[in-house]
């Protein structure tokens, strides 16, 4: 036993000076978390905010006045454009200075004296269908939710003509209030640099020993196939977490992020996906020769791992058959328990069905693999 | 090393037109004989286009909804079968307590939960306002701005619908209406934006990438050397070894075209020709970016990570290709004007969605212009002082 914790302490410190010499892996190891906090933190976490908006306002009046800057105020919207025609709502449509034009009708505040309801008119560029959508959404809220300031002639002003629905809604917003995007983006991150670091840099540093020929070496010492396994993995297992915590506290002091449920709880539902993410490293490292061939292949299996796990992309929006395809995504579970963690603060109850679904892939990948090594090694 | 003697035929003027011929008869048997690669460049589009069409939907329609009904009549059940009906939201179940409505929102099985209060009825009858809760899963900021515009739209509507039902109100119904109409892709169609995208990645792919692997794989081979002491000109074998990926790349356009109109019936509103000038401008550029990386590395694997570094990351992620641009910090916009993905990306859009032409785009076709003879000039000469 004691032989056996010796021998993968040295392959552990072969493999550290080894990484610490291999430049390049340096370089990717240093790299990948500040480029990816970057990309998927600024990048591809967008809040929508500033819609660029122009108004032609045919009333001119207090009440349409008041309308527009409810619209502004609410920070949704930006007036990015004058705009006094039909001709210049398409001329800016069509160059895509703004998003949203709004056209607001002569008899506008007229209407509104009358106690009638007063229509306007959005055209809204469909190009991009979510920013369509949501700046629907924001028109919509403004316009059933916000009052509009009516002056009467004679008998002064009342504030508060918006529809009187006789259903209202009264919304409240759970785990994420200020509907930031960060917050849904930085626990993802964590999730992919952990599935990055073990499934490529592993099976580099495992294909590594098959391209220097060392591998026939390695095969006539006492060592065991899982020993060497382990021992490889341990330096990457111990950076998976290394850049959890960075990400951790880049999100936490830079992003603003914070976890609201158990840190003990995320460290140790992590380590059922390192069993996941081990195995398929190794498989990658079985099926390449190079340590070229191995990138690509990691590369090529986190792809859909990425796509298709609800990282960027909501599920529920997928086409049903798709849909049912991502449950063999691996990291799907992993992110759920991950963000379920950060945002909803549960706990082992909610998780521990995804939990029992990384056991089981984790042992059944990481047996299969191991197999497969061994097989190779002999 | 040192440049060898010049052979008098290399101090002719002029590019000779048979010597380029000559470079392309190789370079298509070299393409002939690697079939693999062949049916991977012609396959990778199409691969790119169902995964990232299908892949890439920010629509949000069936949001899984919870609804808590307290008052339990007709009226609250005629909301409730509204909602579903509407095809906005699918329902997960009817909870009969809040615990249930916290355990679904908490487990991820809804995404939004609607409570009708008990005098809910009651209200309505009387002519009085009632009030629903809603509680939106805030996580994904995206769908649950979208979820809350759903719910309102519909309160909005059920209302209108009650007033003109039941007239007995005590307040009329005034205040501010809204319609809205959506231009250019009123089906709110998330393909329409990403499929004209996607020829702006594969251009930049078969361009930049495909380019730079194949000379750096002439370094690798060592035959560069043999090139240097030929009559070929550096300038020659430059134009040799683009043409086939000029075709490949106008191949592929045609592919994704037809492909995105056959399988995802997105249709091209604008001219053709002037996607193909587009098309052929950005080309360029990505060509003389790949020549650019072809001289910077020495080994393939460099050629690769540079030319995925320099040209593809940002076209996919600069571009506004799936991430919208004007939402990003101003540090990062500002990155993005110096990428020629932007420029191309606008103006593939306005063609294929808007139907513009060269008199909308004009300042996208001058900059693309600009990018692709500069960056053109820089590497040829480049490329004529490494191998010169």
């Amino acid at each position: 036993m004691i032989a056996s914790l010796s021998r993968i302490f040295r392959v552990v410190w072969k493999e550290v000076i080894q990484i610490s010499r291999d430049r390049r892996m340096f370089g990717m190891i240093l790299m990948m978390p500040l480029l990816e906090l970057i990309i998927f933190g600024y990048v591809v976490a967008t809040d929508i905010t500033n819609v660029d908006l122009a108004v032609c306002d045919f009333d001119q009046s207090t009440e349409s006045r008041s309308y527009i800057d409810q619209l502004v105020r609410s920070g949704y919207f930006r007036i990015a454009a004058q705009c006094h025609s039909v001709q210049d709502v398409n001329r800016l449509l069509d160059r895509g200075r703004i998003k949203v034009a709004l056209t607001i009708p002569p008899d506008f505040s007229a209407k509104l004296k009358r106690q009638q309801p007063a229509e306007v008119m959005a055209a809204i560029d469909g190009s991009n269908s979510n920013t369509a959508t949501i700046a629907g959404a924001y028109l919509d809220q403004i316009t059933f939710t916000q009052a509009v300031d009516v002056q009467f002639a004679d008998h002064g002003r009342i504030v508060g003509v918006a529809p009187h629905p006789i259903v209202s809604l009264e919304p409240r917003v759970w785990f994420n209030p200020e509907l930031r995007s960060v917050r849904f983006m930085v626990p993802g991150i964590i999730c992919v640099l952990l599935m990055e670091s073990l499934v490529i840099l592993t099976a580099i540093a495992l294909v590594r020993e098959k391209e220097h020929g060392t591998m026939e070496q390695l095969i006539v010492t006492p060592i065991r196939s899982y020993e060497l396994i382990i021992g490889k993995a341990i330096p990457f297992i111990g950076l998976g977490y290394v850049n959890m915590a960075v990400v951790l506290l880049a999100g936490t002091f830079w992003f603003g992020v914070e976890i609201s449920g158990s840190l003990p709880l995320l460290l140790g539902l992590s380590g059922l996906f390192i069993l996941t993410c081990l195995g398929m490293g190794l498989v990658v490292s079985t099926i390449s020769n190079t340590q070229q061939q191995a990138s690509m292949a990691g590369q090529f299996l986190l792809l859909p791992n990425m796509f298709f796990s609800g990282f960027m992309f909501p599920i529920a929006s997928m086409p049903p058959v798709v849909q049912k395809l991502t449950y063999i995504v691996p990291l799907r579970y992993y992110i759920s328990i991950v963000r379920g963690i950060f945002l909803k603060g549960v706990g082992w109850s909610a998780l521990k069905d995804e939990a029992a679904i990384l056991l089981v892939y984790g042992v059944l990948i990481l047996g299969l693999a191991t197999l497969t090594f061994r097989k190779q090694v002999k | 090393m040192t440049t060898p003697a010049q052979p008098p035929s290399r101090r002719r003027r002029g590019l000779s037109w048979r010597t380029i011929r000559a470079i392309l008869r190789r370079e298509f048997t070299d393409v002939r004989r690697d079939r693999r690669s062949l049916i991977l460049t012609f396959l990778y589009p199409i691969s790119m286009l169902i995964m990232y069409g299908y892949g890439i939907r920010y629509d949000v329609d069936n949001v899984p909804l919870t609804i808590l009904d307290y008052d339990e009549t007709p009226e609250s059940r005629d909301l409730g079968e509204q909602m579903i009906r509407s095809g906005y939201f699918q329902l997960v179940r009817q909870a009969r307590n809040q615990h249930e409505v916290d355990r679904d929102l908490t487990r991820d099985k809804s995404k939004a939960a609607v409570i009708i209060p008990v005098q809910f009825a009651a209200h309505i009858r009387a002519g009085e306002p009632a009030t629903v809760q809603a509680i939106i899963d805030g996580s994904d900021s995206n769908t649950a701005t979208i979820a809350q515009g759903y719910l309102l739209a519909m309160m909005s509507r059920y209302s209108a619908e009650l007033a003109a039902r039941t007239r007995a109100l005590k307040t009329p119904p005034a205040g501010v209406q809204l319609k809205s109409r959506v231009w250019y892709n009123p089906e709110l169609k998330s393909v329409n934006f990403i499929v004209p995208g996607i020829i702006a990645v594969i251009m930049m792919i078969v361009g930049a990438i495909l380019t730079a692997l194949s000379i750096v794989k002439e370094k690798e081979r060592g035959t560069i050397e043999q090139i240097l002491v030929s009559p070929i000109r550096p300038l020659e074998m430059m134009i040799g070894k683009i043409i086939p990926y000029v075709i490949i790349a106008f191949i592929d356009l045609a592919i994704v075209v037809v492909a995105g109109y056959l399988i995802f019936a997105v249709p091209i509103k604008g001219s053709l020709v002037q996607l193909a000038i587009f098309a052929l401008l950005y080309l360029t550029a990505s060509l003389g970016t790949g020549v650019f990386v072809s001289t910077i590395a020495d080994t393939m694997q460099t050629a690769m990570l540079a030319a995925i570094f320099i040209s593809l990351m940002p076209s996919i992620l600069l571009s506004g290709f799936v991430f919208p641009l004007e939402n990003m910090p101003a540090p990062i916009r500002l990155i993005s004007y110096f990428f020629p993905g932007r420029y191309f990306v606008t103006a593939i859009r306005g063609i294929y969605l808007k139907g513009v032409g060269i008199g909308v785009l004009w300042p996208e076709a001058l900059l693309l212009l600009c990018f692709s003879v500069g960056i053109v000039w820089l590497s040829a000469s480049r490329f004529q002082e490494k191998l010169g």
